[in-house]
């Protein structure tokens, strides 16, 4: 009888260790789409709304790069709205470098 | 799936949503940047841009070029300056940020240590109180299309900054109709009610702000603004020379109630851009009715490789010190220096360099130039020569508008013509946000100079020349 039920007992370990590989999966697949770069045919929803932003850590440069990049792509990607968003926060980046470069005592 | 599996299956759902939550919810900015320069020149940390008795002379400078009664042969200075500013900006959503800068500066290498000093601390053991609060804003989307700012920010005029370009506390919403861009704004520059008569709104230093931009087409852009200028309160007199004693620049009792209209524009065509302004001043200050005002024309053009860019800068002045003024007013801070600055003419010596920190010096510090305003034509050239390195040459032509005598008290100088400078810089790319740069400076002195040192002699041409590394992030 007893060996019976050992199939049993290791069942549920294989599935929680399934369950656990497929969540990891889950998790990493969403960090690599948080990481890798927007597509040319996507919004970039981190400039857009700070949305999606887990571990990005730009320079200024980088950002004011990047938002200009996205500006680009024009009206095939964003709406008029967004557009201007978009331009809103290349105007406050140029301003935050602008500040930080700013001569005087 | 079994139900212990299911709720195991959501509580990791759940971790994985919790987890990326809080980076929806709090976007955390830091930005900053790091300058060190060395600085050797007969002009910046010398003894003919220090007022005498003046305790800000340990800045490296009291912001203006005073050959006057001084030898003929300065010594030249030998000394690097640093700065460090830090960003900092939380952001809960892209409608509400709060913006903070800090700044630590060293005026130059050996200054002092252990104590508590603005723009200190470079001696040996450092560990010196110097930190410097420049920023603390809020900024926020508070309607459809209607921003507003409030608390301590960085402000400039719409007019290349010549009245004014500074940290001011105050608030401003801006918004933006299709092409139309509105802004409105209150800032105050000075209370002083407080050491007067224990009233705090009383004797106060304070702008209103009214600006607008439209678009016309895509390649004309017009603007025009209203300000209202309103000090009574106890700080320097924009216009006079100042006068120092050791606490540093005398500030008296102020009236000023001063209108001020202006009207810019920028056009593009091809290779080809043009902008320019007009400002009227009317009003009256310290009991001087005032009618002033301000021309300006620039030009870039890109030619061959690099791009060629013109400025012309005309401010009214005034020969008299009664009656009616032309003296034109712009923004001073208490401690006696500048708080606006024309840089478009990218002069080193003859007007503010974009390079200065702690050591701040020119020959014409001051948009209304101690009410002798100015006349400026200014050219130059930029040439990248690769990606990483850069290069640019400028030459600077600059004389008074009228001659009030002032720091040669009753006598008038032999000419209005301040100075012909000539610069030239490199900036080479070391790394991705590291920059290092060279330039130097010359100024052939006018002969507004002329007999104005030690007995009767007159000063040697001023140079100064910089090494810098600059890194921003």
């Amino acid at each position: 009888m007893r060996p019976c039920f050992i199939p049993k007992k290791r069942s549920r370990p294989m599935k929680k260790v399934l369950i656990a590989v497929l969540t990891a999966f889950a998790l990493s697949a969403t960090t690599v789409a948080f990481a890798a770069d927007v597509k040319s045919n996507e919004k970039d929803e981190c400039l857009l709304a700070s949305k999606g932003c887990k571990d990005q850590v730009d320079s200024i440069q980088q950002k004011i790069k990047k938002i200009n990049v996205e500006i680009k792509k024009g009206k095939k990607v964003y709406s008029a709205e967004e557009l201007k968003k978009l331009q809103q926060k290349l105007k406050e980046a140029d301003e935050i470098l602008n500040s930080l470069d700013k001569p005087g005592r | 799936m079994k139900r212990s599996n299911v709720l195991a299956a959501l509580a990791a759902l759940g971790l994985a949503v919790a987890a990326t939550t809080p980076a929806m919810a709090l976007e955390n900015e830091f930005h900053g940047m790091f300058q060190a320069q060395y600085i050797n020149s007969n002009f910046n940390g010398a003894a003919t841009t220090s007022f005498p008795g003046n305790n800000a002379a340990s800045y490296g400078g009291d912001t203006q070029y005073v050959p006057f009664g001084q030898p003929k042969h300065v010594y030249s200075a030998n000394f690097v300056e640093q700065r460090a500013r830090l960003g900092y900006t939380a952001k809960a959503s892209s409608d509400l940020k709060l913006v903070t800068q800090f700044e630590l500066d060293y005026a130059y290498w050996g200054d002092s240590s252990y104590g508590t000093h603005r723009n200190h601390g470079a001696a040996i053991g450092a560990d010196q109180t110097n930190i410097e609060t420049k920023n603390i804003y809020l900024d926020a989307n508070i309607f459809k299309d209607v921003n507003m700012r409030l608390g301590m920010m960085p402000y400039n005029d719409s007019f290349k900054s010549i009245m004014f370009d500074a940290d001011m506390a105050g608030i401003a919403f801006s918004s933006s109709y299709n092409k139309f861009t509105p802004t409105v704004g209150f800032f105050r520059f000075n209370d002083t009610g407080n050491s007067k008569d224990n009233v705090l709104g009383h004797m106060t230093n304070d702008l209103f702000v009214l600006d607008g931009k439209y678009e016309v087409t895509k390649d004309l852009k017009v603007g025009a603004a209203y300000y209202f200028f309103r000090n009574n309160a106890n700080t320097i007199d924009s216009n006079a020379v100042f006068t120092f004693n050791t606490d540093g620049a005398i500030t008296t009792p102020q009236d000023v109630k001063l209108h001020v209209l202006g009207l810019n524009a920028e056009y593009t065509a091809g290779p080809l851009t043009l902008n320019g302004f007009g400002i009227l001043q009317a009003g009256t200050v310290n009991t001087r009715s005032t009618t002033a005002y301000a021309l300006n024309a620039g030009a870039k053009y890109k030619v061959g490789p690099g791009r060629a860019h013109a400025e012309f800068l005309y401010v009214s002045g005034d020969s008299g010190t009664t009656g009616h003024s032309n003296a034109f007013y712009a923004v001073f801070n208490n401690v006696g220096s500048a708080e606006h600055g024309y840089y478009d003419n990218e002069m080193v010596i003859l007007g503010r360099d974009k390079n200065a920190m702690t050591t701040d010096n020119s020959i014409i510090a001051t948009a209304g130039n101690f009410g002798q305003g100015q006349i400026g034509g200014y050219i130059g050239y930029e040439l990248p020569l690769t990606d990483r390195l850069s290069t640019a040459a400028n030459a600077g032509f600059a004389a008074v508008a009228k001659d009030n005598q002032a720091f040669t008290p009753g006598k008038n100088h032999k000419s209005n013509y301040l100075g012909t400078e000539i610069n030239a810089e490199a900036n080479y790319k070391l790394l991705e946000n590291l920059t290092t740069s060279v330039r130097v400076a010359y100024v052939f002195l006018g002969d507004y100079y002329k007999g104005v040192a030690l007995n009767g002699e007159t000063p040697v041409n001023p140079y100064d020349a910089k090494i810098i590394f600059k890194y921003a992030f």
